[in-house]
């Protein structure tokens, strides 16, 4: 059957043609094409038969009942919780001031076996002290390093910068969005792929994280190749700790942005979707 | 005014914190979302909730229609999606079953789709055929939306809609005739 055979029986069918006889000439000709005729209409005529559903008085109230108390629930949210890279942002800086400290007694002490010992002295009794520094730092929120997605006001995630804004992974994720904005973006495209049962659990994650109005448009699969790592307080004296972001979610990172907005300037939400917090948001 | 001009209004005054224009605006589309949504889900139960959870979708989401299409476009999407996500979760619950999966001497099948107000040889025959195909033929079959605005809601090209729409007729013709055989 030919294309313009099966726009023709569809026309038919729904009565727009204005002259039928090259349709009703069309289906005199094959039993085939009379037949495919006779189905569609059958199954067309069945469904425009069909009412209008309406809800109930009762359906209509539950329905305006239950929407305002989901609602009402949603301006008593509750805070934003505390994102996972906070720990390790305030474990990063104590241990940023314990090497530099280290170096320095190094220094003083001419860096034999003595200053090693002294450092390693200093270590625990140092430690406190930056780690309570950055304790400070995210109860106290007004600094503005602190990130905090709330959407209370529906006005949307507000800009987020990571504790340890130096770190790789801020501008590697900052790269990836540039990335995804101009259309070369390296991670899944196509999030969800032939598995429709991923989709659920992955925008689960992404409302969790307080994205609300966001979708997510892609995955991100931190690997060696796309070298997405933070180093996390690098010890001079015994090498450099390095965990990656794969080792610390486990998964991915889910990429959201928000539905509909324009792809070349939208913000775009990295989501960790094991934490489902959101690690960075690049605007 | 015209209805798509009262929308817009209704939806600045929501923008600019007036939720009784929120009720005004589930007033006017929330029999049409929920008659989709029972199409497309077979049951009340189930359709009521879909049509629950599209309307806090569109108000959590107000900020972000555009106009660029109408208002009942825009929330027709939202509602094919939500039942799209509704059906799917179900399918990996298996603990709730849709009448498609359930024997047609089954009872409790039987008395959903009665319950759903709906002619049940129909009702069964649009439960069987494939998801994409079922939100096709219920929006331009049922509905009677033209196919660009099928498109528009279904996010994909109008011919996909007219094989989608042709193939799910063909589907249900053989369903219905081999009910009345």
């Amino acid at each position: 059957m030919r294309d313009h055979d099966l726009e023709l029986i569809a026309a038919l069918v729904e009565g727009r043609l204005e002259d039928e006889t090259e349709a009703r000439a069309l289906l005199e000709s094959s039993p085939e094409l009379l037949a495919e005729y006779e189905a569609q209409r059958l199954a067309y005529e069945a469904l425009r038969g069909l009412g209008p559903m309406t809800l109930s008085d009762t359906e209509r109230a539950r329905l305006h009942r239950d929407v305002w108390t989901e609602l009402r629930s949603d301006t008593q949210a509750q805070p934003a919780r505390r994102p996972w890279y906070y720990t390790w942002a305030s474990v990063a800086a104590g241990l940023f001031v314990v090497v530099g400290l280290v170096t320095v007694l190094n220094q003083n002490l001419g860096g034999g076996d003595e200053g090693v010992f002294l450092a390693a002295d200093q270590t625990t009794a140092l430690l406190d002290a930056p780690t309570e520094e950055g304790a400070q730092s995210d109860a106290g929120g007004g600094d503005g390093a602190a990130p905090e997605i709330t959407d209370d006001s529906g006005d949307g995630p507000t800009a987020t910068t990571m504790a340890a804004s130096e770190s790789p992974p801020v501008a590697q994720l900052s790269a990836e969005a540039e990335n995804l904005r101009q259309g070369e973006f390296a991670g899944d495209l196509e999030p969800y792929g032939e598995d429709a049962t991923r989709s659920s659990a992955i925008e689960a994650c992404v409302e969790r994280a307080n994205l609300n109005g966001y979708e997510v448009a892609a995955l991100l699969t931190p690997s060696e190749d796309t070298a997405v790592s933070t180093t996390i307080a690098g010890d001079e004296l015994d090498g450099s700790t390095t965990t990656t972001v794969a080792e610390v979610t486990e998964d991915r990172l889910a990429v959201a942005v928000p539905a509909g907005a324009d792809p070349a300037t939208a913000p775009v939400a990295f989501v960790d979707l094991t934490t489902c917090e959101v690690v960075y948001l690049d605007e | 005014m015209t209805t798509a001009a009262q929308d817009a209004e209704l939806l600045a005054r929501v923008l600019g914190g007036d939720h009784d224009a929120f009720n005004v605006i589930m007033r006017n589309h929330e029999d049409r979302v929920f008659s989709v949504c029972l199409r497309i889900m077979g049951n009340r139960e189930h359709a009521l909730d879909a049509t629950q959870e599209t309307f806090l979708t569109a108000f959590r989401k107000a900020e972000q229609f555009k106009g660029d299409s109408a208002f009942g476009t825009w929330i027709y999407r939202i509602a094919v999606n939500t039942c799209y996500d509704q059906l799917r979760k179900q399918k990996r619950r298996r603990t709730d079953p849709l009448p498609e999966h359930l024997d047609p001497t089954d009872h409790a099948a039987t008395e959903a789709i009665d319950s759903a107000g709906m002619r049940p040889d129909i009702q069964r025959a649009l439960a069987s055929i494939p998801d994409d195909f079922r939100a096709a033929v219920v929006l331009a079959d049922i509905e009677g939306l033209g196919l660009p605005e099928v498109a528009e809601i279904l996010g994909v090209p109008v011919g996909t809609v007219k094989s989608r729409v042709f193939r799910g007729r063909r589907l249900l013709a053989e369903v219905l005739g081999n009910q009345s055989s």
